[in-house]
């Protein structure tokens, strides 16, 4: 069963009180928040919308997304994983990050964006450090290819 | 209680896990320990055989300097060469120093081996593997265990006539083994590191007081271990410099009093680094040169050979500043890896930091694709040497790890 924004709001700020809770409208929510995975420290910032209990449950629309805000992500030229790796990009141009397979239950709105969405944010920004100082991504990645 | 991963891994602190791949990339390779072992003990029975001027005057054959301490690296302007230095004690008639050298050099003839040096306090012994073997004749001359001289005499100098050195490493050996006991944790999580790297099964279950023969735990202290890093910067630093360079002994003995178990490895380079600096410091402040006497002898001076003036010790204390300042700075600011990577190129070389942030950056992604990892409520990545660590620390976001596949479009422009 989906949880409800409220119940998303109470866990993220019992688990990671460095969040901010900058947006609340309805059933959607903003967090703002410092992150420091290795030894840099990005703001990041979370969309979410938590799904109607009448709504039709498509993780690939619903998933939160997630911006890094500051500092700005280093693209790659070139680089086989693209310019940046496992990340989505908006109409506008802007990027954000995919850390789920939507087709593989890996999450579902029933699930705490405090213990999946943070923690993987983590180490999606570890992995890519890594990718930016050696060209390996070394955690796990599949990348959505055009059919 | 502070948040405080050195206390709870070595491999807890990104920083502190990062160097302590440097050090495993600088190491004496297992292999090689045993096998150094093997060929001193060679050499002493080749240099004992009868008929050798050294025949039954040989008192006793011990390692002296890094081979004692277990902080051997690799030689300066190389990644892969090792001096080992061992110290022959020669009993019987004394001839003078210069003889003492000849007996020893005379002894040697014949024996196989790449190539035999007579410097002017040893005989070097090239391997053709890259080892180096420093055999250096001393005489006892006092009751104290092994309280003696070594020879100095280099031929054909006019300017630096032969002389007795006073030396007694052995008691040096023993002073900072007592200074730096075994930390348990940290010796058994990155000697595992060294073993797994040479591809030797490691009894990672082994008392550290009881570990098997073939895998003995080469690396024991933080302290040992922020020393051989602080060695490896100034052999990059005088990599290109042919004149003396500050002598490991000195370094080993600042090391041995600036001791203090428990500390992270970061924090202890840091330690280690600022107190030869400041002690270079004071003494310019004095207008003298940096003197280190040996703690256990004391007519023993470290600092016989370097510094030579007050621009050299200058020079070197600034570097050690400036190490010191960047970790410091890489401690509480904010660096991205690669950044980090790239200045460290510089204090430890291109080579050895490129293999060791691979291996950094290996190590994270296998953690994290199984699972083994755990987040610190500042969203720091946990990825302690064993995962059993991570329940056990209260002060973790308690968050446990899930698998998760991140995906994606590929963009190239």
């Amino acid at each position: 069963m989906s949880l409800s924004i409220d119940r998303q709001i109470e866990a993220m700020a019992k688990v990671w009180p460095d969040f901010r809770l900058v947006g609340r409208n309805a059933a959607l929510a903003a967090w703002r928040g410092p992150l420091r995975p290795l030894l840099q420290t990005y703001v990041v910032e979370i969309h979410y919308r938590a799904p109607l209990v009448v709504e039709r449950l498509n993780v690939r629309v619903l998933q939160p997304r997630v911006y890094v805000l500051a500092p700005a992500l280093r693209p790659r030229m070139g680089d086989a994983e693209g310019m940046l790796p496992h990340v989505y990009y908006d109409p506008d141009g802007d990027v954000f990050l995919c850390m789920l397979d939507p087709d593989a239950g890996e999450w579902s709105p029933s699930d705490l964006l405090a213990e999946t969405t943070v923690p993987w944010i983590i180490d999606w920004l570890a992995a890519y450090e890594g990718w930016r100082a050696t060209g390996a991504w070394t955690a796990s990645g599949r990348h959505v290819e055009p059919i | 209680m502070a948040w405080s991963p050195a206390s709870i891994d070595p491999f807890a602190d990104p920083l502190d896990a990062v160097l302590a791949e440097i050090a495993i990339n600088i190491q004496l390779p297992p292999g090689l320990h045993a096998k150094a072992v093997d060929r001193y003990e060679a050499v002493r029975r080749y240099i004992e055989r009868p008929g050798s001027p050294l025949e039954g005057r040989v008192d006793c054959f011990y390692p002296q300097g890094s081979m004692r301490i277990d902080a051997t690296i690799s030689t300066r302007g190389t990644d892969d060469e090792y001096d080992i230095d061992i110290v022959a004690e020669i009993g019987g008639r004394d001839d003078g120093p210069e003889a003492l050298l000849d007996d020893l050099e005379a002894a040697l003839v014949g024996y196989s081996v790449g190539k035999i040096v007579r410097q002017t306090r040893c005989i070097t012994l090239y391997y053709a593997d890259g080892m180096h073997l420093d055999v250096t004749p001393a005489r006892r001359t006092a009751l104290k265990e092994k309280q003696g001289v070594i020879a100095h005499a280099k031929k054909g100098a006019n300017v630096d006539p032969p002389r007795y050195v006073a030396m007694n490493a052995f008691a040096f050996g023993d002073w900072y083994s007592a200074r730096t006991p075994v930390e348990e944790r940290f010796a058994k999580a990155l000697s595992r590191r060294l073993y797994e790297q040479a591809g030797i099964p490691f009894a990672a279950d082994a008392d550290v007081h009881d570990v098997p023969d073939q895998t003995p735990l080469i690396i024991k202290s933080v302290t040992t271990v922020a020393l051989q890093l602080l060695k490896r910067h100034r052999n990059i630093l005088y990599a290109n410099e042919t004149g003396r360079l500050p002598p490991s002994i000195l370094l080993s003995c600042h090391a041995g009093h600036a001791a203090q178990p428990g500390m992270g490895l970061a924090d202890m380079l840091i330690r280690q680094a600022r107190w030869t600096a400041r002690a270079i410091d004071s003494a310019a402040q004095g207008g003298r040169l940096l003197s280190v006497p040996n703690p256990e002898y004391a007519a023993e001076l470290f600092t016989d050979r370097w510094p030579e003036t007050q621009s050299q010790q200058a020079g070197y204390a600034r570097r050690l500043h400036a190490l010191a300042q960047g970790l410091e700075a890489a401690k509480k600011g904010n660096v991205q890896l690669e950044d980090l990577q790239i200045w460290l190129r510089e204090q430890f070389g291109e080579r050895v930091v490129t293999r060791s942030v691979k291996a950094f950056n290996e190590r994270l992604g296998r953690q994290v694709k199984s699972g083994q990892q755990g987040y610190t409520r500042s969203g720091g990545l946990f990825t302690p040497s064993a995962s059993a660590i991570i329940g056990a620390v209260s002060s973790l976001a308690p968050v446990a790890a899930r698998a998760h596949t991140n995906m994606g479009e590929r963009r190239f422009k």
